[in-house]
């Protein structure tokens, strides 16, 4: 879908700073009151703050809706030492690392090693893993919210990132070799406050 | 099947055996009949642990989720009963995180998995939820200890550090805990409103809109202070879309006026995270009127050498972001415009007698204080007298140096007074064998009142270790004193089981007083009851 060249995408990414893997679903909801084609005039009718409250909740939809299987993936190569384990995951399309660890065959895998206590809104350090040199490179460095939390995590480092927060999009989707896997190392224990 | 049943009831089996689980197991089998011999033999599979957890809070929660998951990994059949004081469950979740930190709370659905529609006869290890049961009163430990398998204590820290100087007494002086529980709408804690009220001395005159022309101090540097802060300078109208309790809203109204957040110590060594002091810095900027005072002097004596030392490497990352943090912050605090409010985060202060008015012995006029200097190695510097001191105007005192635990009648013998903990190695309490039932111990009544929500998630993790390395070598027990639930409907208790919980639930989620509030609580066990035991 070339959403890029669509003048209302491209208002809600410029003008607004929606992420576009929201739009669609942005779309979909006005639809209901605007008809079938959206245009910018729609988008500004409804507001700055009203688009930005409407992408929120598109977000947590998406979030609580079950995903579908059938999504191009990349594979993770998750490892264990404390535990001595090591095993491959689907990371599919759209999903976080959060997301891996909570999907069925994940979940048996992984589950308690990443509670994702706070449900992925940078308010726990429960998924903090350590992502391997050429993952770190190619994702966006975090933002202050996640540095706060990283510095409640256990033992965290410079390869240290919220799992929650790595999201797999579609740039990221080409610039993963299929050749060699993302390792994914979870730390030895979770939360270590000092104290 | 008829031919199946009869050759069951020949056999002898355990009265804890469930017939339905057991015809379900050769539901798929039926072409294979096992032989007398063979059923006998499987009879231990099919007798199960009793488990009681007292509290259900982040401690009691996770050892529940973690003793499941082992005890289904070895196929050993388990009922879990998670007994709770109050009639809804998940502890500080509920009464302790702050109103405006919601995603904190999201905890709570990995929580409610546990609990929800379990068919007995498909699970192995089947957890059930026991609100309104008093652990002390309804029930002694002693008499759970007599029917259970496995006891295991998680209630928390229903008490306080305790602040004993001159003045301490007053009524405008409070614990943190008692505050913040209020605010939360915990039942117990209701009364609290009249207390802060006369202390801020509101009245009629004054609306829910309107700031409290009052000084706040709080003593401490956690996160429950800044807390404790942050609400007080919010105000109860900004939080309205919260699930902040309605009965702040004519107490605390627009907020108050001036609070300061006092300690001994330096910014280097203060418990609180970034998160919370990034939230005061912000205050003013997200427009509740609120600024945000940090002393440039205070934060120089703060970077002595220990200090300094202990900001290195990535161990003391944390705290450098802090440094910088507070550093712009106080750097920038002239080009802040003037508020009607102000948090002031101060350090060096030492809080040695609480003053009385001139006029009127019975009201709190000062708090007032020594100014310290910190002496000694890095990370373990201590807070020593100068001899100057400052006095601190105050209408209101919040004392939050602390939560401490208390010990359950049977649980004595094992209470560490001074601390406040009970005393346990990897969880593990009574190594005696007096009773056929493990004690054991997770959660602030194991380690002390520290850390956060997911801290209880190693610290679950070791208990249920211990309990399942002593589990290896013991069988459920064949002879019980009873069991909990004759005992309770003996003792006529309203048990407040899941199903009656969810219906409480419900009646907060739908009987709100703003469309965007997770919920407006119900704030007194009577009405929780009603809602929750209602037969439709």
């Amino acid at each position: 879908m070339s959403q890029s060249t669509d003048p209302a995408s491209s208002f809600l990414k410029d003008q607004v700073g929606i992420d576009e893997n929201l739009h669609a679903g942005i779309f979909v909801a006005l639809q209901t009151v605007y008809g079938k084609q959206i245009e910018v005039s729609h988008l500004k009718s409804f507001g700055i703050e009203g688009l930005k409250a409407l992408a929120e909740s598109v977000k947590l939809e998406q979030r609580d809706r079950p995903r579908s299987n059938h999504r191009p993936f990349k594979m993770i190569h998750f490892r264990i030492p404390h535990h001595k384990s090591a095993f491959d995951l689907p990371w599919r399309l759209g999903d976080s690392i959060l997301d891996v660890a909570k999907s069925p065959d994940g979940a048996l895998l992984l589950g308690e090693y990443m509670e994702g206590t706070c449900g992925g809104q940078k308010s726990c350090c429960t998924c903090h893993v350590y992502l391997d040199e050429k993952l770190l490179s190619l994702v966006p460095p975090p933002d202050k919210g996640e540095l706060d939390m990283l510095d409640l995590a256990y033992e965290p480092n410079m390869e240290s990132r919220l799992g929650c927060q790595i999201r797999l999009t579609p740039d990221l989707l080409q610039q993963i070799d299929n050749d060699s896997p993302v390792t994914v190392t979870i730390p030895a224990d979770v939360n270590n406050v000092w104290t | 099947m008829s031919a199946l049943l009869c050759r069951v009831s020949r056999l002898r089996l355990q009265p804890s055996v469930r017939l339905s689980s057991f015809i379900y197991s050769l539901k798929f089998d039926l072409t294979h009949v096992p032989s007398r011999k063979t059923l006998l033999v499987n009879r231990k599979c099919f007798s199960s642990y009793k488990i009681a957890i007292v509290g259900s809070g982040p401690a009691g929660c996770y050892s529940a989720k973690y003793l499941k998951s082992s005890l289904d990994k070895q196929q050993h059949r388990a009922q879990i009963d998670v007994i709770e004081r109050l009639p809804t469950p998940f502890g500080l979740v509920r009464y302790g995180v702050a109103p405006d930190h919601p995603e904190v709370k999201n905890v709570q659905n990995d929580f409610a998995a546990l609990f929800e529609g379990t068919d007995e006869s498909m699970e192995t290890v089947n957890v059930r939820f026991l609100g309104n049961v008093k652990v002390g009163w309804d029930v002694t430990v002693t008499e759970l200890r007599s029917i259970y398998d496995v006891v295991l204590l998680a209630y928390g820290c229903e008490s306080d550090r305790r602040l004993i100087l001159p003045g301490s007494h007053l009524p405008q002086i409070l614990s943190a805990r008692e505050f913040v529980a209020w605010y939360n709408g915990h039942p117990d804690f209701v009364h609290v409103g009249e207390q802060v009220s006369k202390a801020l001395q509101v009245t009629a005159a004054d609306t829910v809109e309107s700031v409290r022309n009052a000084h706040v101090v709080v003593i401490g540097h956690g996160n429950v202070a800044l807390d404790c802060a942050r609400i007080l300078a919010k105000g109860g109208q900004n939080l309205h879309d919260t699930d902040i309790a309605s009965h702040t809203f004519p107490v605390i109204g627009g907020g108050i006026s001036r609070i300061s957040v006092i300690g001994r110590r330096g910014p280097i060594q203060g418990a609180f995270t970034i998160k919370e002091i990034r939230e005061l810095v912000r205050l003013q900027r997200e427009g509740y009127g609120t600024s945000f005072r940090v002393s440039p002097q205070e934060l120089k004596a703060g970077m002595n050498e220990s200090s300094l030392q202990e900001m290195e490497g990535l161990a003391g990352r944390p705290k450098q972001r802090i440094c910088d943090l507070l550093q712009k912050a106080a750097a920038s605090a002239s080009e802040t415009s003037e508020c009607e409010k102000r948090v002031d985060l101060r350090f060096f202060l030492k809080p040695l007698r609480f003053e009385t008015k001139e006029d009127d012995p019975s009201r709190l006029s000062a708090v007032i204080c020594e100014k310290t200097a910190l002496r000694g190695e890095p990370g373990r510097q201590k807070a020593i007298g100068t001899g100057e001191y400052e006095s601190l105007y105050a209408d209101l005192v919040l004392v939050s140096i602390g939560y401490k635990g208390t010990a359950l009648r049977g649980v004595e013998p094992f209470f560490d007074e001074e601390i406040g903990i009970v005393r346990n190695r990897n969880g593990k309490v009574d190594h005696s064998n007096d009773f056929e039932c493990g004690l054991y111990v997770a959660g602030w009544l194991k380690r002390g009142p520290s850390g956060i929500i997911g801290t209880n998630i190693p610290d679950a993790k070791d208990t249920v270790a211990s309990i399942m390395q002593d589990l290896q070598v013991t069988k459920p027990r064949v002879q019980r004193a009873g069991d909990i639930d004759s005992i309770l409907a003996e003792r006529k208790i309203q048990v407040v089981v899941w199903e009656d919980y969810k219906r409480l639930d419900d009646y907060e989620q739908t009987h709100k007083r703003s469309d965007n509030q997770p919920r407006e609580k119900v704030v007194s066990i009577k009405l929780q009851l009603e809602a929750a035991l209602k037969f439709y």
